[in-house]
């Protein structure tokens, strides 16, 4: 396992399905908790986005992903489920998260507070059907995107 | 804050119940658009399998994997293709593909048996070929 505890080695990467699991459903259960809490949450959201910040910029050592490791892992309460898997898509997926919700946060933070929800609540959303459904909302984009940018360079679609 | 709860878990519940109803509608929809569908069966009367991948897609790789995995394990004939679906449009369109990587399974007589998308996994790919070669 290397360091970031995402791979047996970088030619066939493997990723832990359960550590992926734990953080797309802290991420629902954590906006719904700051919304619940109302003016207050917008505290949580903030840290909501700093942890998938510091998760996508230094894999294994978000506090999500800590949390997962030293705390439901080592417990045995979540089994490892690790399967082959680019960690990469899933990073990138962390990313957007927390740049969306760190938007949401500076809506929040300014009183704008319908936009900030809509944000924080989309974010959640997409986790959850990541979660429920396998679906990868941003694979879907990605492909999107290369098909569009094909078409409108010349080919045909 | 009752309020907030409560409007919390009703957002969360229809959230679920619509991503529910979406799956089975598009699950009903590909049966219907695709559960007819049938290739020009191979020379060897092998069963199929079109793996659709996408330029930069990081998770195809991993597919392609579990693909080779498949195929070691595999002691039968197998038609294999790689297709980029940017390139293959209307390949692609023709199988319904919207994210990539998708892998299309075939029977010997050229039946679709199933479009995977997203990353499928070792299992599910044996199984559907052991479908094909049924």
């Amino acid at each position: 396992m290397n360091r970031h505890g995402s791979g047996v080695d970088r030619a066939h990467p493997v990723v832990d399905a359960s550590a992926l699991r734990v953080n797309q459903s802290l991420i629902v259960a954590l906006v719904a908790l700051a919304f619940v809490f109302g003016g207050a949450g917008r505290w949580l959201v903030l840290f909501v986005a700093a942890s998938l910040a510091l998760g996508a910029i230094w894999p294994g050592r978000g506090p999500f992903q800590l949390f997962y490791r030293h705390g439901l892992r080592r417990l045995g309460i979540v089994q490892p489920r690790p399967r082959p898997d680019e960690p990469s898509p899933h990073r990138f997926a962390q990313a957007v998260g927390a740049a969306f919700l760190l938007i949401a946060a500076i809506f929040l933070f300014a009183g704008v507070t319908v936009a900030g929800w809509l944000l924080a609540w989309l974010v959640a959303a997409l986790a959850l059907v990541n979660l429920l459904f396998g679906f990868c909302a941003g694979c879907f984009a990605y492909y999107q995107f290369q098909r569009l940018r094909r078409q409108f360079s010349g080919g045909t679609v | 804050m009752i309020e907030r709860l409560f409007l919390a878990f009703t957002l969360i519940a229809t959230i679920g119940l619509a991503g529910l109803l979406l799956q089975t509608a598009i699950r009903h929809w590909r049966e219907r658009r695709f559960g007819a569908l049938t290739l020009s069966p191979t020379a060897t009367s092998a069963p199929r399998i079109i793996a659709f991948s996408g330029p930069g897609c990081a998770t195809c790789r991993t597919q392609r994997r579990v693909l080779d995995a498949v195929l070691a394990e595999w002691t039968g004939d197998i038609d294999v293709s790689y297709v980029d679906a940017v390139e293959a449009a209307d390949l692609a369109r023709r199988f319904g593909v919207v994210v990539v990587p998708t892998t299309v399974v075939a029977a010997r007589n050229g039946r679709v048996i199933g479009i995977n998308g997203g990353l499928t996994d070792h299992d599910r790919l044996l199984r559907q070929l052991c479908d094909a070669a049924g």
